[in-house]
């Protein structure tokens, strides 16, 4: 080493460079340590920090045999960012625009779009383009055939979206999940805090690829997922009544038309189909009317099906016997001190007895048994039987339906009342009235959710029969259903419902419309309720049609021309599908089982 | 200080100078290793929950599919186009069964073997010679 370059200037000289350069460094650091701190950990902390929500999976609607009626599943929203595209990968476009039904004009022309809208005064460059969507909801294995093309710059977004495999089926009892994921209608709705589930998180830092660092999660919450919901609605039983109503539509062109089945001896629903229906999957294509559930929000006068609560109360008070006649042929009746005229009469009689009134479905029968019961005891037995009060069903805008206290009466309601006319009633109430005989006296609440059960399986809750209250005596019960058993006999009123070796009870209706005031010649009513087998009632069905009767004969749609046969038809699937046996021991029956078959006499099905 | 004096005490110094350091940079290198084996771990991890919400997803999917083509309309729909002719069952072809059918159905197989198979049983007096 030369002396001269160890001099002791230039040594100072590189002392004090170094220092400086030390210094500066210093400066740098204390700057970015101490002054910009708070902005710049602000910076690091949004551009690394990382927060992650995890949806839960929404659970699924089952049918009482672990069918599925909603399911959710993902859907791919599929784009592309112009700033990633290569021109390499062009030729792979029409594969792309094929797999994606656009066209290569379409994706040229998203391609060529790199900034968002015009420069705005205030903002002097315009944004650049992220992500510019090309198809909506595309199915996952669609996607996967996208990514196989490896066309950089394609990618996609997935959502959850609510499936509906059975489509109409069920519609307004499942109700719809809407496209910004709010239940809106139905079990989704009345279910949700069940079937929605418990979003996870986590927090964590990523990469300056935006790429998450797993190593540094900080805190992470677990997705629970949403629970599946069991119906004790069966799909087989729906499909029935929904293909009936399908029938009643081609046959009928009904403007309306609702059928309840329920389990007479839980009150459980097994179906409930309402005609309009609509597709839960394009539920934003129905008309808002058709989203209604008939069958507990519109409300009609019940008519002669209302017959059951004066015929159960004079029994059950002992006022009558079955054999008890009436004089059905006068017009007027003393009432109370009053003269009062009574309802017309479609089966004129010189005397009915209690089972003729029911059987014949005479007016002038119904409103004799509604004033020997008094204007108290009438209006206690239909509360009773549950009119002009919900029923409990959960959900769908149940209304109360309209019932006035005696107080408000009119002179003439007493005449009016028995006969199912001055009452109106949601489908589902005169549903559960004659439920209540069938199940021997007791009203039970409509139930449709039978079990909820975690994603794995294990059994969160177990939904019993509710009965409500007793109506009436077991023995009262029976007497009636006896006494409806006469309405599907050959000299009732709808032999057309009666099922050859079963015991069926019912009671028709046929009711006048108010429109504009005034009860119509010409728009009708039709319905039949009843149960079978009548001893030991399985099954309870409602079959409510309305306004049949343009294409009915004569113009009028009677209950047991139009509903009836529905009915019948429901009973005879239900009879082998749920293996309802007739009660009485039929030779038939003994005889399969003793006389050996013919070779080659089995059927084909 | 002599030389060799001056010697023991310089190795000294950079026995523990360079002990420490092999030291910390051992611990330095098996805490960046350690750290790594983490991140690879953790990445593992995310993939495998990847792979899970993937099978989930497929499941969803398939469970949806599956649903959609047992709806009894769509079964109707293949039973026409494949000309399969199923109806369903009639009334009249089926009977109800009352009491044990298993029972009756073996009580009726007795009775058939008991009148077709069985010999009825004669007894012949033997010779004697």
């Amino acid at each position: 080493m030369s002396r001269g370059f160890a001099s002791n200037h230039r040594i100072v000289v590189l002392a004090g460079g170094i220092f400086l350069c030390f210094g500066v460094l210093a400066a740098r650091l204390v700057s970015l340590h101490v002054l910009d701190r708070d902005e710049l950990l602000k910076y690091v902390e949004q551009a690394r920090r990382s927060f992650v929500v995890d949806n839960a999976r929404r659970g699924n609607i089952r049918d009482a045999r672990g069918e599925i009626l909603a399911a959710s599943r993902t859907l791919i929203d599929v784009g592309l960012d112009p700033h990633m595209l290569r021109p390499a990968d062009e030729a792979r476009w029409p594969a792309l625009a094929q797999l994606l039904g656009v066209t290569v004009t379409d994706l040229r022309a998203a391609a060529a779009r790199r900034t968002v809208g015009t420069p705005a005064a205030e903002e002097p460059e315009a944004r650049p383009m992220q992500w510019i969507k090309l198809a909506s909801e595309v199915d996952e294995g669609v996607y996967e055939k996208v990514m196989e093309l490896k066309i950089r710059g394609i990618y996609g977004n997935r959502i959850y979206r609510r499936f509906y495999p059975h489509k109409t089926l069920a519609a307004h009892v499942i109700g719809y999940v809407n496209k910004e994921g709010a239940p809106a209608a139905g079990v989704e709705h009345y279910m949700d805090f069940f079937l929605r589930g418990q979003n996870g998180w986590r927090e964590s830092e990523r990469d300056g690829r935006r790429q998450e660092r797993a190593e540094f999660r900080t805190r992470e919450v677990p997705t629970i997922d949403g629970c599946d919901v069991v119906l004790s609605l069966d799909t087989y039983v729906q499909h029935v009544i929904e293909e009936e109503l399908q029938h009643l539509k081609e046959t009928y062109e009904p403007q309306k038309a609702t059928v309840i089945v329920s389990d007479a001896n839980t009150g459980f629903i097994l179906g409930l189909a309402n005609l309009p229906t609509f597709d839960l999957n394009e539920f934003n294509q129905a008309p808002l009317d058709v989203l209604r559930n008939y069958a507990v929000t519109d409300v009609l006068e019940p008519g002669s099906t209302f017959k059951i609560v004066a015929a159960s109360g004079a029994l059950n008070e002992r006022l009558v016997t079955p054999n008890s006649a009436f004089d059905c042929s006068e017009a007027e009746a003393d009432y109370h001190g009053r003269h009062l005229r009574l309802p017309r009469d479609d089966h004129p009689s010189q005397e009915l007895t209690v089972a003729g009134i029911i059987s014949h479905s005479s007016n002038r029968g119904a409103v004799h048994l509604g004033m020997l019961l008094g204007d108290q005891k009438m209006y206690d037995y239909a509360r009773a039987f549950g009119f002009g009060a919900k029923t409990g069903f959960p959900f769908g805008g149940e209304v109360d339906g309209l019932l006035a206290p005696p107080k408000h009466w009119d002179g003439l309601t007493i005449t009016r009342l028995p006969m199912g006319h001055a009452i109106a009633a949601t489908p589902m109430q005169i549903h559960y009235a004659m439920a209540a005989i069938a199940n021997g006296g007791v009203l039970l609440r409509p139930q449709l959710i039978r079990q909820v059960r975690e994603a794995n399986g294990d059994l969160v809750f177990d939904f019993a029969d509710q009965p409500r209250r007793r109506v009436i005596s077991e023995a009262t019960a029976r007497t009636m259903a006896r006494l409806l058993m006469g309405v599907t006999s050959p000299e009732g009123t709808a032999p057309e419902a009666a099922i050859p070796d079963y015991e069926v009870a019912g009671k028709t209706g046929t009711t006048q419309k108010i429109i504009d005031g005034r009860y119509s010649e010409r728009h009708h009513i039709a319905s039949f309720i009843g149960f079978f087998p009548a001893t030991r009632p399985e099954v309870v069905i409602s079959v409510i049609v309305d306004d049949a009767d343009a294409r009915c004969p004569r113009g009028v749609a009677y209950g047991a021309k139009v509903a009836a046969p529905v009915f019948k038809r429901i009973a005879e699937r239900l009879i082998q599908y749920r293996d309802i046996r007739p009660v009485a021991d039929l030779p038939r029956a003994r005889l399969a089982m003793q006389t050996p078959a013919a070779p080659g006499a089995g059927g084909r099905w | 200080m002599n030389k060799s004096a001056a010697n023991a005490f310089i190795n000294q110094v950079l026995v523990y100078t360079l002990a420490p350091l092999l030291f910390a940079g051992s611990i330095g290198c098996g805490t960046v290793w350690l750290r790594h084996e983490i991140s690879l771990a953790a990445n593992r991890n995310k993939n495998l929950q990847a792979s899970l919400a993937d099978v989930q997803r497929h499941l969803d999917r398939l469970t949806a599919e599956i649903a959609a083509a047992e709806n009894p309309d769509a079964l109707i729909r293949l039973n026409s186009e494949m000309r399969l002719g199923l109806v369903p069952p009639r009334s009249e072809q089926s009977v109800p069964v009352f009491g044990d059918a298993r029972r009756q159905l073996a009580d009726r197989r007795s009775r058939e073997l008991l009148a077709t198979e069985t010999q009825p049983v004669v007894f012949r007096r033997g010779r004697t010679r």
